[in-house]
């Protein structure tokens, strides 16, 4: 059994990446490996915007990260100054900036680098998609 | 204590991937992981002392800094190195040498992503 770390840096619509990364958690969650976290980081942010809308038979990224964290209770840590700095905001910074909607809501948290470096002592693998 | 290859394959300013993995490498010493650093591809384009462009920050001065963070292994691809004809460029440069950077062919690149426990790629 291994702990994984994912780490995300593709947008949402880059090629196949998404459905890469969901198909791999799948099968390591099914091998019965363990999944310590997933963290977004550059444009891999973009993952994380609750304003993405389902858009006719395309792959819905958005509720496939919800429907993963809800099933299997997954930390998705969002890298919080690669967000901030590309529009991705929760309450508080919304409310800081005087900025009239939040994008970045739970299942999705924010996150430091230090964090997703502090986790990855306890973790044997670091898959990047 | 994890030891990350982190690559850098793409030319410094086309994107901010270049600015944001140096962002990761640098962050990555300070919590107790060991970082060392292929410079691939475009990659080998970050090597060539370039002067401050308008707002960005001075991507090769910053890669200048990374003994000061403990990183002290630094390769360059020789294979890109020559398909870019950096030799050129870094004639009046020293980004290279600051780093005490080494050329590697295909096998010891190959060793370099077996040695490491975890690849990242900018």
């Amino acid at each position: 059994m291994k702990a994984y770390s994912i780490l995300i840096t593709s947008s949402p619509y880059h090629g196949d990446c998404a459905q890469r990364a969901l198909a791999f958690i799948d099968g390591l969650l099914a091998n019965g490996d363990t999944l310590k976290h997933v963290f977004f980081y550059g444009d891999g942010v973009y993952h994380c915007n609750n304003m993405m809308l389902q858009s006719g038979n395309d792959f819905y990224v958005y509720g496939a990260w919800e429907s993963l964290a809800s099933t299997h209770n997954t930390q998705l840590l969002v890298c919080i100054t690669a967000a901030v700095k590309r529009g991705i905001v929760s309450q508080q910074e919304a409310a800081e900036s005087g900025i009239s909607a939040v994008n970045l809501t739970a299942p999705f948290v924010q996150a430091g680098l230090g964090e997703f470096f502090s986790e990855l002592h306890q973790c044997e693998r670091l898959v990047q998609f | 204590m994890a030891t990350l290859l982190i690559r850098f394959t793409q030319a410094p300013y086309t994107s901010g991937k270049s600015q944001e993995g140096l962002d990761f490498a640098l962050a990555a010493t300070n919590y107790g992981h060991i970082v060392h650093v292929l410079f691939e591809g475009e990659g080998v384009l970050q090597l060539v002392k370039t002067d401050a462009v308008n707002t960005l920050k001075n991507h090769s001065k910053r890669l200048a800094s990374m003994p000061f963070f403990d990183i002290e292994a630094c390769f360059i691809c020789q294979d890109s190195a020559r398909q870019w004809d950096i030799s050129a460029l870094l004639a009046n440069t020293d980004v290279a040498a600051e780093l005490d950077a080494h050329y590697v062919d295909a096998p010891a690149r190959i060793s370099l992503i077996n040695s490491a426990d975890h690849v990242v790629t900018f």
